[in-house]
């Protein structure tokens, strides 16, 4: 049978690896919700592969609230991390066994790595870092990323293999929950596997968690525009008393203004605030891609000119230093 | 201990001005640039060579222009140069380039070490690396910020996840993608008076699909998986309110500030 019968006929289902230890990341919950309006839309069943330890009950409560057909579950102590070869050759003779027509995965590294190994394994296509997706009227599924320098987005297929892989920027999709509860088919999976080659010899978490963007109601966010890395961390201050997270772009970030965990947009993560104040950014596509969902958008910038000011409800033309000193004036009286 | 570095020529995409004090833009190269994260791979292997009896097998994909990278990583210290080159890998995505790639990795090697950047300036689908591991059965990691140990048949380095910093120890061989941007592995070295001559008359290996012993059908679009449908304008503009008295916006906007604090 041709790919392009398959792909009509609705018998191939649409996959999420889920990403989590102990419960599920908020990533994983989007590219739920998502993946199960694909599936609806293309009255295809949604399966979710799981590797978890047990128990997985909690995990397993909320997945009926996504609209989960099929749950593949493969259980083991060892799944309290997250082995990338061991996953991906437990992920690969799975697809080799059920053919879903879709197979998802978050971004993130260790979900990057998994699916850049398994595309490989399963000879199929891969799209990195998508920003959306959709169905198309022959049933091929559309992957939507930003394309290379240019202000265009690029809708990527792949007509002739299967599954359809890619991978999805970190908070690209909202997380929605259905009303009813629905029932899952549990698939309990084999997990065999030999022992991990790359060993761990320290872990050393870092206390912030990167989440806590998505939660916001408010960002700041700086850019070049700041001109030091001195500016970023006066930004950062400011932003620690007014209880707000804050972001950087990723020209900031390459310059070293700000630490990789707080860039926003194309290789950052995808944010949605109520309010984005972007100081001294110049709003180059990558990043708009990542706050173009929030409600308000402040700029401040001294280029009136620059591209953000096309982008944002509201703009200031004045340099992002001064914006920050009066800030800090009117909230604490400096 | 024999390593190789993937390294890629990328179109200087750094948002003109802000980057120009620091990826100075050649125009008679036509503002291309080694991409970033290469240069910091090619400074692990160089870093590995100080410690241990290394050599350094650099090698790229992309067009004749590229030479430049070549010979740049040649005024470093590098002793071997690869430069894959055919019309026909035009239009490749992650696994024909991951296959090509493999392929000339397998005809020079084996390696003990692959060294890649960890993701592309342009593309910046950071799957490569991934291909290519498993295309040459090899243990993969990602995100590589820093080496902390060379051992005979293992090293010790140190990764940055989203959440964690991690200390692992990699069997040899192995491949490892290299983050850019971090403190761990110090910047790009300068080259030496003494490179920068022998980069002159540096001598490259070509490879082309024949020579390399591919197929048509295996590079290029044909050889690719996923295929561009269309690309399109995303509209996301807004209509700008601008306050063009600096007081009043500023307070205007600390009065929506405390106003979204109060939700």
């Amino acid at each position: 049978m041709e790919i392009s019968d398959i792909v009509k006929s609705g018998i191939g289902e649409i996959w999420v690896v889920c990403e989590g230890i102990s419960r599920l990341s908020r990533n994983t919950l989007g590219l739920l919700s998502k993946a199960r309006d694909l599936s609806n839309q293309a009255g295809k069943k949604m399966g979710v592969v799981l590797f978890a330890q047990p128990p997985v009950n909690s995990i397993w409560n909320l997945l009926t609230k996504y609209g989960v057909d099929n749950l593949y579950l493969f259980e083991d102590i060892a799944f309290s991390r997250i082995d990338e070869e061991i996953q991906s050759e437990l992920l690969t003779r799975l697809v080799k066994k059920h053919n879903p027509e879709v197979l998802l995965l978050n971004a993130t590294t260790q979900g990057r790595v998994i699916a850049a190994r398994t595309a490989s394994l399963l000879k199929t296509g891969l799209t990195a870092d998508c920003t959306d997706l959709s169905i198309d009227s022959d049933g091929f599924l559309i992957q939507t990323r930003p394309a290379f320098g240019d202000r265009v987005l690029a809708n990527i297929i792949c007509p002739n293999s299967i599954p359809q892989m890619a991978t999805v920027r970190p908070g690209s999709f909202v997380n929605s929950e259905i009303p009813m509860k629905h029932k899952i088919k549990l698939v309990l999976c084999p997990a065999e596997f030999s022992s991990s080659k790359i060993k761990i010899l320290k872990t050393l978490f870092r206390g912030e968690n990167t989440e806590n963007l998505f939660d916001a109601e408010i960002v700041l966010a700086g850019g070049m525009g700041l001109g030091s890395q001195e500016a970023f961390l006066r930004l950062e201050k400011l932003a620690r008393r007014l209880k707000v997270p804050v972001a950087a772009t990723r020209a900031a970030v390459n310059e070293g203004f700000a630490p990789y965990d707080k860039q926003v947009g194309q290789s950052g993560q995808t944010i949605r605030p109520y309010l984005y104040i972007a100081c001294g950014i110049s709003g180059a596509v990558q990043h708009l891609a990542g706050i173009h969902g929030a409600k308000r958008i402040v700029a401040v910038n001294t280029d009136r000119h620059a591209p953000i000011f096309s982008h944002a409800d509201y703009g200031v033309i004045m340099d992002c230093n001064e914006f920050i000193k009066r800030l800090e004036k009117s909230f604490f009286n400096e | 201990m024999r390593i190789a570095v993937c390294m890629k020529q990328v179109p200087d995409i750094s948002v003109k001005g802000s980057y120009d004090k620091k990826y100075t833009i050649d125009r008679n190269k036509g503002a291309f640039i080694t991409n970033p994260a290469d240069e910091i791979a090619l400074e692990t292997a160089l870093f590995i060579a100080e410690n241990v009896l290394a050599e350094i097998s650099v090698f790229t994909m992309g067009s004749t222009r590229a030479e430049q990278l070549l010979k740049d990583a040649c005024a470093l210290g590098a002793d071997k140069f690869y430069l894959i080159s055919d019309p026909l890998f035009a239009g490749s995505d992650t696994y024909a380039t991951s296959h090509i790639l493999s392929t000339a990795l397998r005809k020079y090697g084996p390696f003990d070490c692959v060294l890649c950047g960890r993701r592309t300036l342009d593309g910046e689908t950071g799957q490569v690396s991934g291909g290519i591991s498993v295309m040459l059965d090899m243990p993969l990691v990602t995100n590589v910020v820093g080496i902390e140990a060379i051992k005979h048949d293992s090293i010790i380095c140190s990764r940055f996840l989203e959440d964690r910093d991690e200390i692992i120890e990699v069997p040899l061989p192995s491949v490892m993608a290299v983050m850019e941007g971090m403190s761990g592995i110090t910047h790009p070295r300068l080259p030496s008076i003494l490179g920068l001559r022998k980069a002159l008359s540096v001598p490259i290996e070509l490879l082309n699909c024949k020579s390399l012993e591919l197929t048509e059908n295996e590079v290029g679009l044909t050889g690719s998986y996923t295929k561009v449908k269309n690309t399109f304008f995303p509209d996301w503009s807004r209509k700008c309110v601008f306050f063009s008295d600096v007081y009043d916006g500023v307070s205007q906007i600390i009065e929506l500030i405390k106003k979204t604090n109060d939700i």
